[in-house]
């Protein structure tokens, strides 16, 4: 499936008033085919109809915890899933366990933090394509798929490297990215010793892709912390 | 007396019998060696009343006031000479005979002469007897080997230190468990108390920020509703930091303890905040290349969470904006220094006193717990955080982590 707002969501919650609100706001955000139970049993009996894509459970249930239901789920077919909790001790768990889940959200979350979870969860286990094949910056196109640069200065190959370094960049476009998560995507190590050759890779990168290299309008560097790829001014 | 009964109560009534065993015991050891001191039999020393036992040609004369002690104590005495003859004797029950063959003599030196308990005394003239009243003490025969004897002598002391010993670990561990019992209860209820307020403000949130994003109502409205999800922010905050605090307080956070870069962890924390303030704030990060290659043994979420307070602290305080920032170095002793300064309102002096020195202040920290709970990480990871006064005139905390240095690759 590549919409991933066509995926069928379960929502387990035994707050009535937190299912309805998450219902609505899920609904807002796009997706269209939402179940709710309120305990394991309704949850088990959604899951044996209906072919879901994907389960958010809240930890402490009326008859039994999501660690069991998440089990018993698991153990009939695999699918992504992510916990709502409301306890610290439960955090730990998450965190330290590796219990085989997705994501986790600590009670209270705001809606998007739950939506851009949900997207990012969906995305990486529905193996959707990037929204697009192509980065548009400004008259410059990248193209993905060929690893090509075209624009009036020409069309450039752009290197392995500088493609981890921009497909990070463009996956947070607008916000800043740290300088030891670009390394990490590059070179999936830390940051130490790399840094310079970071910097090299940026300035080669500029050369390809801005206009005026030495006032970059898209690649922006801030300072001791990171780059940042501007987002597309709107009209 | 009432201090002595509150303390007993606080102890708990285990502990207080625990004390009544302790007090007993010495008592019984004390009475147990004045029975024995006060008998007349060990008043009876045989070799004193040898030496006032004086012949006097065919006769002989006794000094002191043995005589009295005598009758007193219904005490008897004799003398034999070699031959088992007696040739002297003081209050002598008509029973006991006048001749005594080895046999008599062998007997009761170990035991009793007609069940009167006797000392005796070898003198140049003949053997001393000496009885107690019939009953008075019992004999027996006891032997011992010499090697275990030079130990004998630390047994009773030794018995005693055990038992003190023991009763103090015993009440020691009653008060622990008292002491765990009641922290124990604490957390479970603010952890309980914590979980039943987020699946509500869930709710209040999630509407909130629903209402706050809805382009069809109207501005005021829907700067009320971002009011609202603010507030509600505040509140989740406080039921988070109230819960850690806790915990660290009674050591009860499993902490996940790993090797980190604060640099690394710093940078994140700044940009995070950076890109979720969407640019409205300016943060002034600063590392150089030593710093980066430091690395600390702690919890990264523990650090971060210290770093968030600070910064988000910063921007709470000080609503019209300021300049704010962080820097990592290398400390003294190559320990991690992060600094986190702000250009704002900074704090006054007792306030400052009271975040220093968090064991002085009896009341809830004024100013939230978001800064007490930055000292406890700190002191968490073996470190410590210093509250003061930025150049400019703001706040600042100083951090100091222990860490050591990754060699280049």
């Amino acid at each position: 499936m590549s919409d991933i707002y066509k995926a069928r969501i379960l929502l387990v919650d035994d707050e009535a008033a937190l299912r309805r609100m998450a219902g609505e706001f899920l609904r807002e955000a796009g997706f269209q085919t939402l179940y709710f139970a309120e305990n394991c049993a309704q949850a088990m009996e959604i899951f044996e109809q209906e072919e879901l894509d994907c389960a958010l459970l809240d930890v402490m249930l009326p008859d039994g915890d999501g660690f069991e239901l998440m089990k018993r789920m698991r153990s009939r077919r695999d699918l992504p899933i992510i916990f709502l909790s409301a306890r610290d001790e439960d955090e730990a768990r998450l965190r330290g366990l590796g219990l085989g889940a997705d994501d986790y959200i600590t009670k209270p979350f705001l809606p998007k933090e739950l939506e851009l979870r949900l997207i990012m969860v969906l995305r990486r286990c529905m193996r959707a394509p990037l929204p697009s094949d192509e980065l548009v910056l400004g008259e410059v196109v990248v193209d993905w798929a060929s690893a090509t640069v075209r624009g009036p200065k020409g069309e450039f190959p752009l290197t392995a490297k500088e493609v981890l370094i921009l497909k990070k960049l463009s996956s947070e476009r607008g916000r800043i990215v740290s300088i030891d998560a670009l390394c990490c995507a590059a070179w999936e190590d830390g940051s130490f010793g790399y840094e310079n050759t970071l910097m090299v890779h940026i300035r080669r990168l500029r050369e390809k892709i801005e206009l005026d290299p030495s006032h970059p309008q898209w690649l922006i560097t801030v300072r001791g912390l990171g780059y940042k790829l501007q987002k597309e001014a709107r009209p | 007396m009432r201090r002595l009964k509150r303390i007993l109560c606080s102890m708990g009534l285990k502990s207080a019998l625990l004390l009544c065993v302790l007090l007993l015991n010495i008592t019984v050891l004390f009475l147990l060696s004045k029975t024995i001191e006060e008998s007349a039999y060990s008043q009876l020393s045989a070799p004193r009343f040898s030496e006032d036992l004086i012949k006097e040609g065919n006769t002989y004369r006794l000094e002191g006031d043995w005589a009295e002690f005598l009758e007193q104590n219904d005490c008897w005495a004799l003398l034999m000479d070699h031959e088992g003859q007696v040739i002297w004797s003081l209050r002598k029950p008509e029973s006991i005979p006048d001749h005594f063959t080895v046999g008599d003599v062998a007997a009761m030196t170990r035991w009793y002469i007609e069940d009167y308990p006797v000392k005796v005394w070898r003198r140049d003239d003949g053997l001393l007897v000496l009885a107690a009243p019939k009953y008075e003490v019992a004999k027996y025969d006891f032997y011992y080997s010499t090697q275990n004897m030079a130990l004998a002598v630390l047994w009773p002391p030794g018995l005693l230190l055990i038992n003190i010993v023991v009763l103090m670990v015993l009440s020691i561990r009653s008060l622990k468990k008292d002491f765990r019992r009641r922290s124990d209860a604490r957390t479970l209820w603010i952890a309980g108390v914590s979980h039943d307020i987020r699946t509500p403000l869930s709710v209040v949130l999630g509407y909130a920020g629903q209402m706050e994003d809805n382009p069809e109502l109207g501005a005021p409205f829907r700067e009320k509703a971002g009011i609202i999800r603010a507030q509600s922010e505040r509140i989740r905050e406080l039921v988070s930091d109230l819960n850690l605090s806790n915990k660290l307080d009674n050591g009860l956070y499993p902490m996940e303890k790993s090797d980190f870069s604060p640099v690394a962890l710093a940078r994140q924390v700044v940009i995070d905040l950076l890109n979720r303030e969407e640019e409205r704030i300016e943060i002034d990060f600063a590392a150089d290349e030593a710093a980066a290659r430091l690395m600390v043994k702690g919890d990264p979420a523990l650090v971060r969470r210290m770093l968030e307070n600070l910064l988000n602290n910063s921007v709470r305080h000080n609503p019209s904006g300021c300049a704010m920032g962080l820097s990592v170095r290398v400390g003294r002793f190559k320990t991690c220094v992060i600094e986190v300064w702000d250009d704002g309102k900074g704090l006054d002096k007792a306030q400052l006193r009271k975040l220093n020195h968090p064991s002085l202040d009896r009341n809830l920290p004024e100013h939230g717990l978001g800064l007490r709970l930055v000292y406890q990480i700190a002191r968490a990871h073996r470190g410590r955080a210093r509250f003061g006064l930025s150049e400019s005139g703001g706040f600042k905390c100083t951090i100091v982590l222990p860490a050591w240095g990754k060699t280049k690759k």
